[in-house]
């Protein structure tokens, strides 16, 4: 009985942990939903602590349709597109002490619409890991997929900002998150070694942290999967460690993290004479400063206090690529010249290629903000205001903290279709779908791998160049109908490398992470302030205001322009949002939650290529009646580019055109009714528009003028969801 | 004493760093008989510098028909013979420098005689490439078909003045003097020229080691070596050097 009691100790404290752990991750959100969630997760938590093996998961039935319409499709191009699909994600745990537990998800996923190409589907494993709580509770880890985070200028992951997002649009959002292993928290998916130790109370020390964190990385040579079999030999690693101190409610810390190639794994491979292989080291370091009155003054109905970090950051690249060398040779010779026989010693000269290396860059950068908080709560009003001074230097660069796991630019919905004139196929080539879709669609199918999806090359020994097929492909095709899984989703967990960003011109063009800070608070090149206050009046009025004005020194718009001269620029952001929700259903005195959200925020910037974002969101969650609720939610999205545009080539290099796209407007109108079926079970049906609008004014063969792309996508969805 | 110990040590280390000779400029300079020149010994075997010459001029053109493709460097190579074999004062200079070609005079004169022959056969042949009997006319020159062997062998394909670009070829010693090591020692080569006293010594042609040496061996390991050393004299006859 001892045993029990103590179990359930564990379970209650670690439901608390849990619990404070999901209200910091949807600190941003504060949405009632995550309230809820939290609280499931308490119990679900309580169930956690039990030894021995778990099963559970979700399941879920459901069909997609979604209809799209353009008169800019070609005459032939499909317009509908079927998902019907039952997907389930198995959660095994196991136990062997109340302290430990491995963790396993497999996803079994089944596509009706290739139901027949295939007969037997293939189970993937996407987490595995290894977790804990040991030595009396002073050390965590995890051996395996792990979620970490440090602080904003050495390991974080930038996320959209969307106030007062309503429900349904969350949802939506967290799900495409979910396929890639991806959370709304600003902790980084890792696979790798985690281990953090917390001494507790000693003497006048509240707390003394030190932790370690290995993984590796992802090396891509491409960022979204066009294919499955989107890899890259080369090894990429990440060595993190940091150790802080808790006292009188202040907190020291310092931080480390160096990302670097392995030169090893690529170098046993052999490399064209065309080829450069590029060896990439970021080390970050970074002192962090902290205080809260809380400790001090836990008597006053506010806490202040400031926060602050100031990181060095390190950058180097070095390159391989093959040159010609000279070895010369001494060879005992004999030759025949008009029948006499001379014995001689000839220089024999080789030219073999060899690897040499070069470095290549060498940057040393500095960044470092300050932010001052007062939260409290007085008479039922919960409130946080924060202020913040941000200064980083141009050539500052964290990888760990700058990659946002939001890319966009692809085509979710629909994907099939085509287009009535190149020049629209270029078009959504760069600009791809609409953010919104985005945003808030994924498709995963399970689809028989196929010459059109599987990447072959025909020279197998070496790995970087020749882009032809390879002549096993066809052979290849003998594989029995094996099953791929594929993704069509806007997210991803691998990071940019600072060459990869430099070069990803396109990032610009969907600014929905943030038009200011596309890589978050450790964006190079940037000074300025930012502020925020969020208020939540007893769960009945919510307020959260955002506002920051931040200037770029060194914004190149000569990038757009092709010619290769940099035109450099100080560049100005200005960013205000602000958003109200309100729960009618209490103000109206009624037992059930009626939300009306709603938000608008505007970004805007003084050079480059002058874009301006606004968005505005509006949503209602409602239960109507019993087992129903009612959800919907409205989103506009309009992207100016007051520059003349954004200059673009496209076509071939024969019949070359030009395009500016200058204004991008969408929108995306999402009502549902999601209904209770059993306890832990729910019916969603969904309906969805999705409109697009891309204006434009192109040049094509001489010939100016200004024309309009713009797709309308009716989304109809039914799913039924069991969680166990 | 553990520190004196030490001390010793690094005195001894000095020491003997102090004495030691960082000079390798003459690591072979031992194993070289007295008097050895690497000059004099190419200026009695001129064909080893013929040699290098050819490889050296050899290597010049692969890289340049690697540059320009094949097709390229065969239309320059014709219009470039064709250009050299016009100018005789020059043929004459590369065919009969020791270095470069080897040649005697004697091939030269007949070569000269020929010379009308070819060129009356060279203008049928430039009506009529495939005319039979201007071919086996040609063909019957054989001198100064022999002289255009030697010579566009050492032709640099085009340079327009091969004789200056032969004169400024580096001459690799050390590939001649290392053949005297591996081959013309034990082969019973001769090094220097005859010094006054020494031109009575024995002929290497009258010693057994010469006709043991010339009527070969079916093994390697069979082969004996010749372990006297031998100088020229005028006549270019070798002599044994008396040790």
């Amino acid at each position: 009985m001892m045993f029990n009691k103590k179990i359930s100790a564990f379970g209650l404290t670690s439901a608390i942990l849990f619990s404070a752990a999901s209200a910091f991750a949807a600190e941003n959100q504060a949405e009632v939903v995550t309230q809820q969630k939290s609280l499931l997760e308490k119990l679900d938590s309580l169930n956690a602590a039990v030894l021995g093996l778990k099963i559970n998961g979700t399941a879920k039935a459901g069909a997609l349709a979604s209809f799209a319409s353009s008169d800019q499709y070609a005459n032939e191009s499909p317009t509908q597109e079927n998902q019907a699909f039952t997907d389930v994600n198995l959660r095994l745990t196991a136990r062997p002490s109340s302290e430990t537990m491995i963790d396993v998800q497999l996803r079994l996923h089944k596509d009706w619409q290739s139901a027949y190409d295939e007969n037997n589907n293939p189970i993937i494993g996407h987490w595995f890991s290894y977790d804990g709580t040991i030595l009396n509770k002073h050390v965590d880890f995890n051996l395996g997929y792990m979620r970490v985070g440090y602080t904003p200028l050495t390991i974080y992951t930038p996320q959209t900002e969307i106030l007062q997002e309503p429900e349904i649009f969350a949802e939506k959002r967290r799900e495409a998150l979910a396929q890639r292993n991806l959370d709304t928290t600003s902790r980084r998916l890792f696979q790798g070694l985690n281990v953090a130790y917390q001494s507790g109370n000693v003497g006048p020390v509240d707390n003394i942290t030190a932790q370690l964190t290995g993984a590796r990385l992802r090396n891509t040579a491409k960022k979204l999967d066009q294919v499955f079999f989107d890899f890259d030999f080369a090894d990429r690693y990440l060595i993190g460690a940091r150790v802080g101190a808790d006292a009188y409610g202040a907190h020291l810390g310092v931080n480390f993290v160096n990302s670097f190639d392995r030169k090893l794994p690529s170098r046993s491979k052999k490399i064209a004479e065309t080829d450069t292989v590029y060896y990439d080291k970021d080390i970050v370091f970074s002192g962090e400063l902290g205080f809260d009155s809380k400790k001090l003054l836990p008597d006053l109905p506010f806490t202040f206090g400031f926060n602050g970090e100031f990181a060095m950051s390190k950058w180097t690249v070095d390159r391989d690529y093959m040159t010609s060398s000279v070895s010369s040779k001494y060879l005992l010779t004999s030759k025949k010249i008009d029948g006499k026989e001379i014995v001689y010693i000839q220089t024999k000269t080789d030219y073999p290629s060899v690897r040499t290396n070069q470095d290549y860059r060498d940057q040393d950068g500095k960044s470092i903000y300050a932010n001052l908080f007062v939260k409290g709560s007085v008479s039922g009003l919960d409130f946080n205001a924060e202020a913040a001074y941000l200064q980083t230097d141009s050539s500052f660069w964290s990888e760990q903290a700058s990659s946002p796991v939001y890319q966009g630019r692809s085509v979710i919905l629909n994907a099939t279709s085509f287009y009535n004139n190149p020049l629209n196929t270029a078009i959504m080539a760069t600009f791809g779908a609409s953010s919104l879709e985005n945003l808030y669609y994924n498709v995963y199918n399970s689809t028989t791998l196929q010459a059109t999806n599987l990447m072959t090359s025909e020279n197998l020994a070496n790995a970087l160049s020749n882009e032809n097929e390879s002549a096993n492909l066809f052979a290849r095709l003998d594989n029995n109908y094996k099953n791929g899984h594929f993704y069509r989703n806007g997210y991803t967990g691998n990071t940019v490398k600072k060459l990869e960003a430099e070069k990803d011109y396109l990032r610009d063009l969907d600014p929905s992470v943030s038009l200011s800070l596309p890589f978050g608070l450790a964006t190079p090149d940037r000074k300025g302030i930012m502020a925020k206050v969020d208020a939540n009046w007893d769960d009945k009025l919510f307020f959260n205001g955002r506002v920051s004005m931040l200037t770029q020194m060194y914004a190149d718009y000569g990038k757009w322009l092709g010619a290769g001269v940099p035109v450099i620029e100080e560049n100005k952001f200005t960013e205000f949002a602000f958003g109200v929700g309100a729960d009618i259903g209490i103000f109206a005195g009624l037992d059930r939650q009626i939300l009306v959200q709603g938000s608008f925020s505007q970004a805007s910037e003084s050079a480059y290529l002058k874009r301006q974002a606004t968005r505005i969101v509006a949503g209602l969650t409602a239960d109507i009646w019993g087992p129903i609720s009612l959800l919907a939610g409205f989103q506009q999205y309009k992207l100016v580019f007051d520059r003349g545009g954004v200059p673009f080539v496209g076509g071939t290099e024969e019949a070359a055109f030009t395009f500016n796209v200058n204004e991008s407007s969408e929108r995306l109108i999402m009502a549902g009714l999601r209904v209770k079926l059993a306890t832990m079970s729910y019916l969603s049906l969904q309906y969805g528009m999705l409109t697009n609008e891309l204006k434009y004014a192109y040049n094509v063969a001489g010939v100016p003028g200004a024309d309009k792309l713009s797709i309308t996508k009716n989304i109809i969805s039914a799913d039924v969801t069991v969680n166990f | 004493m553990k520190k004196l110990h030490h001390y010793m040590m690094i005195l001894l280390a000095g020491v003997l760093g102090a004495c030691s000779s960082m000079s390798v400029d003459d690591v072979y300079g031992d194993s070289f008989p007295a008097g050895f020149s690497n000059q004099e010994y190419m200026d009695i075997h001129p064909e080893l510098r013929m040699m290098q010459v050819r490889d050296y001029v050899a290597e010049y053109n692969d890289q340049l028909k690697k540059d320009v493709g094949t097709e390229a460097f065969n239309a320059q190579k014709t219009a470039d013979e064709a250009v050299l074999f016009a100018n005789l004062t020059a043929v004459q200079q590369i065919y009969l420098d020791k270095f470069y070609c080897g040649g005697s005079a004697a091939v030269w004169d007949s070569a000269m005689q020929e010379y009308p022959i070819v060129q009356a056969q060279n203008a049928i042949l430039a009506q009529d490439p495939n005319d039979k009997d201007a071919k086996a006319a040609k063909a019957a020159c054989k001198n100064w078909n022999k002289v255009v062997d030697y010579v566009s062998a050492v032709n640099f394909v085009g340079v327009a003045d091969d004789l200056t670009a032969l004169q400024n070829i580096p001459v690799d010693y050390l590939a001649i003097s290392q053949q005297y090591q591996m081959f013309g020692r034990t082969h019973g080569w001769a090094y220097r020229a005859c010094r006054a006293d020494e031109a009575a010594n024995q002929d290497r042609r009258t010693m057994p080691i010469d006709s043991l040496q010339r009527s070969g061996v079916a093994d390697p390991a069979d082969f004996i070596t010749d372990t006297n050393l031998y100088c020229r004299d005028a006549a270019g006859v070798d002599r044994v050097i008396l040790q």
